[in-house]
């Protein structure tokens, strides 16, 4: 089974950027004596899509805004790229949100952790 | 229906339960009707097979079994009251069959039946419907060589591509097995051990009272219970198993339904366990935020700002195509699918629609009029 809408909202952004991570995980790892060939591989490959996936992104934005009619262009871009609060760029709410629901997951494992 | 073998290794069979015998320990129609005296090895493994009404695709899941280059002790067909020929189609090639006295109401429920019964260290449990590549067990069961991982899946790839939903839920699979699930695994942490297609170690699951029917999709309950237990999941990309996926609207919706009530449904059950887990806390709370929030875009914000200030909105519906096309290429012509991939793509965003709409509602019915989900129907 698959659960929610694969590729959208901040999951997609969760496992592009987990994807990035993975060489220094695996790094890590290989310090501590853990790593292996296929753990490498892995690694690599995943974090070589996510920046394709990356590439993508920047092309899309780049290719959207030159292709659009220079009226909707006034009209969406701004929208797109700054929201209510404060102006803040679309991309970085989403990095703050997405760090927000990632602080509360930490918060609750230290919680867990705590003995009672 | 082969897959490309490009960076999948043989595997190196290392567990102690696998023996070397001229002969199939069960002895069954392999499938062009002889007896398999070819010396395969036997693994010490009980496949499960439950089953309502499903002559029709039974017979393939069976003889796709009797035909893995490692061959399984035994082969269990449960058929759970079925009112077509599912028990003499099973029958027929020669495989164990069990029948409850009356229908277990679920697939969770004709498994477990099963399974008291189960005596080799490894259980598998495939879907009727569903058919494995022909080293499937081969190169899942060295995962469970790991003392610590108790359970292994599989990638799953629609059986039929033909009609908009199957290939839809092609692409869907492309995506999801070649790029978040790696992910997933890599972290230790594949989210769920597909249904269709997993393998258990059998004293783990006994003593965890099988599958668990108090949610819509015991396949993720079973594997969030086992993270909590202590246990390990992999995911293993190499073993290849192909369901059959809903052709329709109507059955889409079913499974789709089904699965959005047991995701949250498990969440409500879960949530306390998955907090020592970070990185499947991380993935289930993000899935939460998006269930609400992405869905909310999807139906409400894009239509709106659509109307109101610009049709352009409507390209935030497909503004991630590029993104998601990457690794569905790369998935496709990895497997020699290139053609089928790309053709299959714009189906997706359909489906994403469909699957959102069913997220909502399922949020809708759990979370606020406290209506769970408790009526089991498969999507075929």
């Amino acid at each position: 089974m698959n659960v929610g809408l694969p590729g959208l909202g901040l999951g997609g952004l969760f496992f592009v950027l987990a994807a990035l991570a993975m060489p220094l995980v695996e790094l890590a790892r290989a310090l501590r004596g853990r790593s292996s060939r296929a753990g490498r591989r892995v690694a690599l490959g995943q974090a070589a899509m996510a920046l394709a996936m990356l590439g993508a992104y920047a092309a899309t934005g780049w290719l959207i805004a030159r292709l659009l009619p220079a009226r909707a262009a006034e009209e969406v871009l701004p929208v797109a790229a700054s929201t209510g609060g404060g102006g803040m760029p679309y991309a970085t709410v989403t990095l703050v949100v997405l760090a927000a629901l990632l602080g509360v997951v930490q918060v609750a494992r230290l919680l867990a952790r705590r003995p009672r | 229906m082969n897959s490309t073998r490009a960076g999948h290794p043989r595997p190196r069979i290392a567990s102690d339960d696998l023996s070397v015998s001229s002969a199939p320990a069960q002895a069954g129609s392999g499938p062009d009707g002889t007896l398999a005296t070819d010396g395969r090895r036997t693994a010490g493994l009980t496949i499960l097979i439950p089953a309502y009404n499903e002559a029709d695709h039974v017979g393939d899941t069976i003889r796709s079994v009797l035909a893995q280059t490692v061959l399984a002790a035994e082969v269990i067909v449960i058929d759970d009251c079925s009112t077509d020929a599912t028990a003499d189609v099973a029958a027929a090639l020669g495989v164990r069959v069990l029948r409850p006295p009356a229908n277990t109401g679920t697939k969770a429920g004709a498994q477990n039946l099963a399974l008291a019964g189960v005596t080799t260290p490894f259980t598998m449990a495939i879907d009727a419907d569903t058919i494995l590549a022909s080293d499937a067990v081969e190169r899942i069961l060295p995962a469970m060589a790991d003392p610590r991982v108790a359970a292994a899946c599989g990638f799953v790839l629609p059986r039929h591509v033909r009609t908009l939903w199957e290939r839809g839920r092609y692409t869907e699979y492309l995506y999801s097995f070649s790029f978040p699930k790696q992910v997933q695994d890599f972290y230790g942490k594949p989210l769920i051990s597909s249904g269709c297609f997993s393998v258990y170690r059998t004293d783990v699951l006994q003593a965890m009272g099988g599958w668990n029917t108090r949610t819509m999709a015991e396949d993720m309950d079973l594997t969030w219970s086992l993270y909590e237990a202590g246990w390990s999941v992999r995911f293993v990309p190499g073993a290849v198993c192909w369901p059959v996926e809903p052709a329709d609207l109507a059955f889409m919706g079913k499974q789709l339904r089904r699965w959005s009530h047991g995701f949250l449904q498990n969440v409500a059950v879960h949530w306390r366990g998955l907090r020592a887990h970070g990185f499947l806390a991380s993935v289930v709370l993000v899935a939460c935020w998006d269930a609400l929030v992405a869905t909310s875009v999807l139906f409400v914000v894009l239509p709106l700002l659509a109307i109101l200030v610009s049709p352009a909105f409507l390209l935030g519906y497909v503004v991630d195509l590029p993104v998601l096309l990457v690794p569905v290429a790369y998935a496709g012509w990895r497997r020699g699918e290139l053609r089928r991939a790309l053709a299959s793509f714009p189906a997706f965003f359909v489906l994403r629609l469909v699957n959102g709409y069913h997220l909502l509602r399922a949020l809708w019915f759990e979370a606020v009029l406290r209506r769970p989900l408790r009526v089991y129907e498969k999507g075929h």
